[in-house]
């Protein structure tokens, strides 16, 4: 009994330690120490921070259910004196959104509820969505903005554009992003030769570098079945046949025309849009070696009337003559000749596989080429790859990662996936691109923004649908005709390549824009895109630039501020000018100043000045992405530069 | 000291503590017969029984683990929802946020394996050593129940944190009920409250589990206990030896209750 | 317990001091009290300390085994995603384990109640409350009933290819047998030879129990396929 009281002491006393180690734990956990830690911090501050209050902290959203405790660590979010502090305590960047009414998870991903560091990072256990990594923090905005172009997400934007550049809808299903099926591929037969086709199908950035085509590692013997049931088609989707080329064009094209199509094709600024040489737009493809490509025909042919054989894309009908149009035509067709192409073989006539339309269908099909071109009497369009509308919150499970060995996580998946996309199974069909690390990275963000949830409606922000009235009648026809909208905008639709010309009436003379149209001159000398010559007749000339001056205006630029070309005005809009504000530094004024900007000169001849001033008071009114500061003009001031640059030509000439 | 022996020596205390301090046997006697806790022991017990080797307190490891489930579990329903999801969050935050959560839960998880185990080895115990001679057999029966009944415990208690474990554990278990002839839909429709495991099914094992099933065991327990005292202790060592005739020693082979017998068999006096 | 109050069974007339011990004794139970009894204690402290004690070690050992290890927790339960394999809890893995071999009318609801009702009808049945060797009186005739009984009884479990079932008929039947073979008074043989029945039987069914068990904890993966838990890891 005696030995028994003496363990019966001892145990007693382990016991009561033993009980005793949780609370302790209890009092030394992770976020208890980093409360503590941040109040001696803050006390070797110079300012003065007000201390936490140590306690477990949440951010409660019911809407977006969200409980978050990530605060609990990360106190100095608002304090913009520890933007240098060490983390967690460090400052938040500026942040678009109160963490109050957000929480943090919504952007930052991981778990919320947790509150140590291995496990609110999410990185252990069964936690699907760890912490985002800062490259791909944009995903996040695009969970609510669906915007099309997302104010401070520019990878997030990038990466949209991307997808839908290369068209990734075409075989993968994609919320809000419209398929594309172009270039068609009927008539390709009347178009390339088998040799070039071969070529193009192993390998398309081997023929063309800027090609959005990927590579679909097709063999030898594939490529071959697909070209031969490529080519099989030769009749275009508008019209038959081609029309035959004139006879000047049909032999050894004479100098004299060569010459003249070359000025033309200048004139013309085809490589505006087109890449020739390393030298060129990126609208348009790449055109350097299109002789080797397309046969004469097709380009005397496509030159004359784009879009009958290529119907829906972006490329300007030139007004050319037929005497022009012929040379151009023997400039394109002697000048771009792909010298590295292999030598042609047709010595020996190729004899194709007896079953090759069968088989070709078959790897047209695979492939899923339907996906990306039209081809007559073939379904396009099929979603074969899987569906990528939920990508953030597909569970992991559901990621195969097959071969690949790399670390099981989302974000490491998308990009893998991305970069090397048949590494992950033996049998996967998706073809290669070449995207760069920053483009891998934009498209990763992108991807990652699709969610089948949408969030909750007070957290939402839709594109704004304001009406974009289709552009009707004459003016419209020769919209489409010079495919204006390419570079252009007018009333929310088209590109963002050149101005917007919504407004342009109230912003341009009347004549000025007649003579723009007869010969368009480079206003900023630092775009690659310019204006191009498009040879109009003066019938659209009147037409177009009719149009613009008396339906293209925006009435609340119409109020002229008075303009008393006063020498005072002057004088200080002079001051303003070169010494308050610098302008000199951007816009080239008297043969001085800088290339960002257009220049200055001659401005009254080119723009109205209720324009020039309102533009003056605020800049980012109606192009909120440009460069231009703004300086938050007074009145008087804003009047007094218009004065000034409105008088200035006076001294000019 | 005078002051304690004041407080002690006063009315209030008196009232409370009736005993004194067990300085001699009898009051010794009095600590285990007058306490309401203690007063399933009888006040002299047979040195054999209290032995380690003779039972390796299995019955009582199985009664203290009960105890504990049944403390940790009271703490857990206190930060416990029936329902989806919020289940599976209350784990969550009994992990992160709750002071001592992650012990209590831990605790409760250990404990209850424990129980499964060292209810099982009793058994076996019991067997091995013959301790379910007459009278002691239906006691053996309530045994086997109870074994039972702590089974179903920890299965039903399996399913509460609805995590994939949980889910996918239980519905193999549920879903071997359906193969039974006739009643086996039946069955499996009563106890998940549906065709699927969901949030009826969850309800429904957290009620078995919280309240039916607990009190079964327990006043399963307390017959068991009672039988075990009734019948004059711990078999255990003994029985083993003892012929047949000596299990005279609680009243012949013929059933003790009918000769009348006021037996607390180590009562009796030896000498 | 200090050395005041040494405890000790004491015996005395005065009822205030000792307890009274008394038995109503009435009629042909007289016997009993005869008997020589066991060395007794009093229950408080010996038994109570004891008690105490228990619990004590019992929860400092709980709680350092819920400080080494956390209990299980996997992300949310997902009806639409089934984990390969889905398993029971462990204490259900042997009857899983049967699933395997046999129709779940049979591993599902025949065999568990089999295995209830002969739990419970052991006490029934004097054959569970002899000790003696089962190898007592006729050696000759009973390992023939022996066998006539178990290789029958196996039959069922080859068929139906319970490879682990069968293995633990076959080695209890040959350690039962054994001794009969050898010469007596070899260690631990010989308390083979000692065993009774009920207790071979019982150890055959801890025996199938464990192994089913353990082969459905460690040794199955997806598909319930056949594991190696030191090469695949452990699917639990």
């Amino acid at each position: 009994m005696r030995d028994l009281s003496k363990y019966f002491g001892i145990v007693s006393v382990i016991f009561l330690i033993v009980m005793a180690i949780s609370p302790f734990k209890e009092y030394y956990r992770q976020w208890r120490q980093y409360q503590r830690e941040y109040n001696k911090h803050i006390e070797d501050l110079p300012q003065r921070i007000s201390p936490v209050e140590e306690g477990l902290k949440q951010i409660w959203v019911p809407e977006l259910d969200v409980i978050d405790h990530c605060t609990s660590c990360h106190l100095g979010l608002n304090e913009p004196a520890l933007a240098d502090a060490p983390q967690p305590f460090t400052a938040h960047p500026p942040m678009y959104h109160q963490p109050e009414r957000f929480g943090c998870t919504p952007c930052h991903q991981g778990q919320g509820v947790a509150t140590n560091v291995e496990d609110s990072f999410g990185f252990t256990g069964d936690w699907d969505e760890p912490v985002l990594s800062a490259p791909l923090i944009e995903s996040s905005c695009g969970t609510c903005h669906g915007e099309e172009r997302v104010r401070h997400a520019p990878v997030l934007n990038k990466g949209k554009e991307l997808i839908e550049k290369y068209n990734c809808a075409g075989c993968h299903e994609i919320k809000g992003v419209e398929k594309e099926f172009t270039p068609r591929l009927d008539g390709v037969g009347s178009k390339v030769s088998r040799d070039w086709l071969v070529r193009w199908l192993e390998n398309p950035r081997g023929v063309s570098a800027t090609t959005r085509m990927p590579n679909f590692h097709l063999s030898n013997r594939d490529a071959g079945l697909l070209a031969d049931f490529l080519l099989s088609f030769t009749e275009f989707p508008t019209r038959e046949k081609l029309e035959p080329l004139p006879g000047v064009l049909q032999d050894e094209i004479p100098d004299s025309l060569y010459e003249r199509g070359e000025t033309l094709f200048r004139q013309a600024r085809c490589i505006s849009c087109h890449l020739v040489q390393g030298k060129g737009g990126s609208v348009a493809p790449e055109i350097g070696t299109v002789a080797s490509k397309a046969s004469r025909q097709w380009i005397y042919n496509f030159l004359q009337e784009p879009r009958s054989l290529q119907p829906g894309i972006p490329m300007s009908r030139y007004a050319f003559s037929s005497g022009e149009l012929q040379a151009v035509t023997a400039y394109i067709a002697t000048e771009f000749i792909d010298w590295d192409a292999p030598e042609e073989a047709d010595t020996v006539a190729h004899s194709p596989d007896p079953n090759f339309y069968e088989k070709g269908l078959k790897l047209f099909q695979e492939y899923n080429c339907g996906g990306c071109h039209a081809l007559a009497g073939v379904t396009t369009g099929e979603e074969l790859g899987p569906s990528l509308v939920n990508l953030r919150k597909k569970p992991m499970y559901q990621l195969e990662f097959g071969l690949k060995d790399i670390p099981h996580t989302r974000e490491r998946y998308v990009i893998e996936k991305i970069k090397d996309p048949r590494g992950f199974l033996s049998n996967a069909l998706m073809p290669s691109y070449q995207f760069s690390d920053q483009q891998r990275l934009a498209i990763a963000t992108a991807l990652l923004s699709f969610q089948q949830q949408p969030t909750p409606a007070p957290y939402r922000v839709e594109q704004a649908n304001t009406p974009k009235p289709v552009l009707a009648g004459e003016f419209g026809q020769l919209v489409e005709k010079y495919q204006c909208l390419t570079c252009h905008q007018i009333n929310g639709r088209g590109g963002e390549i050149a101005p917007d010309l919504s407004r342009s009436g109230s912003q341009l003379n009347h004549e000025w824009i007649k003579e723009y149209f007869r010969l368009p001159y480079t206003l900023r000398p630092i775009l690659t895109e310019r204006m191009p010559n498009f040879f109009m007749p003066e019938k659209d000339i009147e037409l177009l630039s009719q149009y613009i001056s008396l339906v293209l205006r925006d009435d609340s630029l119409e109020t002229e501020p008075r303009l008393q070309s006063t020498a005072a005005d002057v004088e200080l809009g002079r001051k303003l000018y070169f010494n308050n504000y610098g302008c000199q530094a951007c816009h080239q004024l008297g043969g001085k100043g800088g290339y960002v900007g257009p220049p200055l000169d001659n401005l009254d001849q080119r723009l109205q000045p209720g324009w020039v001033y309102q533009r003056l008071k605020n800049p980012h009114r109606y192009q909120p992405g440009i460069l231009e500061p703004t300086f938050n003009l007074t009145d008087e001031e804003a009047r007094a530069l218009t004065t000034f640059l409105f008088a200035e030509r006076g001294n000019q000439r | 000291m005078k002051l304690i022996n004041k407080i002690t020596a006063g009315r209030i205390w008196r009232s409370i503590f009736r005993t004194g301090l067990p300085s001699t046997n009898y009051r010794r006697s009095l600590v285990i017969l007058n306490n309401f806790f203690l007063h399933l022991h009888p006040a002299k017990v047979k040195k054999s029984s209290i032995k380690f080797t003779t039972t390796f307190y299995l019955g009582g490891l199985s009664f203290a683990l009960f105890l504990i489930l049944t403390v940790t579990g009271i703490f857990l329903m206190f930060y416990y929802h029936p329902a989806v999801p919020l289940a599976y969050r209350d784990m969550k935050d009994l992990e992160f946020v709750v002071s001592n959560g992650k012990l209590l839960r831990n605790l409760h998880r250990w404990s209850a394996h424990a129980m499964v185990v060292t209810a099982s080895l009793h058994m076996l115990r019991v067997f091995f050593t013959r301790a379910f001679h007459p009278p002691r057999e239906f006691n053996w029966v309530i045994g086997v129940f109870l074994l039972l009944i702590t089974l179903l415990l920890s299965y039903t208690g399996y399913l509460l944190p609805w995590d994939q474990l949980a889910y996918w554990g239980v519905s193999v278990g549920t879903n071997m009920i359906k193969a039974m002839p006739v009643v086996g839909d039946k069955i499996r429709f009563l106890l998940l409250g549906g065709n699927i495991t969901g949030e009826n099914a969850l309800l429904r094992f957290y009620v078995l589990h919280c309240v039916i099933l607990p009190l079964v065991l327990s006043v399963l327990v307390g017959v068991h206990f009672w039988r075990i005292r009734k019948d004059g202790g711990l078999q255990a060592e003994s029985a083993g030896r003892l012929s047949e005739k000596t299990d005279l020693i609680l009243g012949e082979k013929t059933n003790p209750r009918k000769d009348e017998s006021l037996v607390h068999s180590n009562s009796i006096r030896s000498k | 317990m200090n050395d005041d109050h040494p405890v000790k069974v004491e015996f005395g007339d005065d009822a205030q001091v000792t307890q009274t011990r008394v038995a109503y004794v009435k009629g042909d139970t007289s016997i009993a009290v005869e008997r020589e009894r066991d060395e007794e204690v009093m229950t408080f402290p010996h038994l109570i300390v004891r008690e105490v004690l228990l619990f004590e070690i019992l929860l400092i050992a709980l709680v350092l085994c819920s400080f080494l290890f956390d209990a299980p927790l996997e992300s949310i339960a997902n009806p639409e995603h089934s984990p390969n394999p889905a398993k029971a809890p462990w204490y259900f893995l042997g009857l899983q384990e049967l699933l395997h071999y046999f129709p779940p009318v049979v591993a599902g609801v025949v065999l568990p109640t089999l295995v209830v009702v002969a739990l419970v009808v052991i006490p029934y049945f004097r054959i569970n409350l002899a000790r003696e060797s089962f190898w007592t009186g006729d050696v000759r005739k009973k390992f023939t009933i022996l066998s006539a009984v178990v290789l029958p009884m196996n039959i069922p479990f080859v068929v139906s290819g319970a490879v682990p079932i069968y293995s633990c008929s076959a080695i209890i039947y040959s350690l039962m047998v054994l001794p009969v073979f050898l010469p007596r008074g070899r260690g631990i043989l010989e308390r083979f030879r000692q065993c009774a029945l009920a207790d071979w039987i019982m150890i055959w069914f801890i025996l199938v129990g464990t192994v089913l068990t353990v082969i459905g904890v460690f040794f199955r993966g997806p598909e319930w396929r056949w594991i190696w838990p030191w090469i695949d890891g452990i699917y639990y």
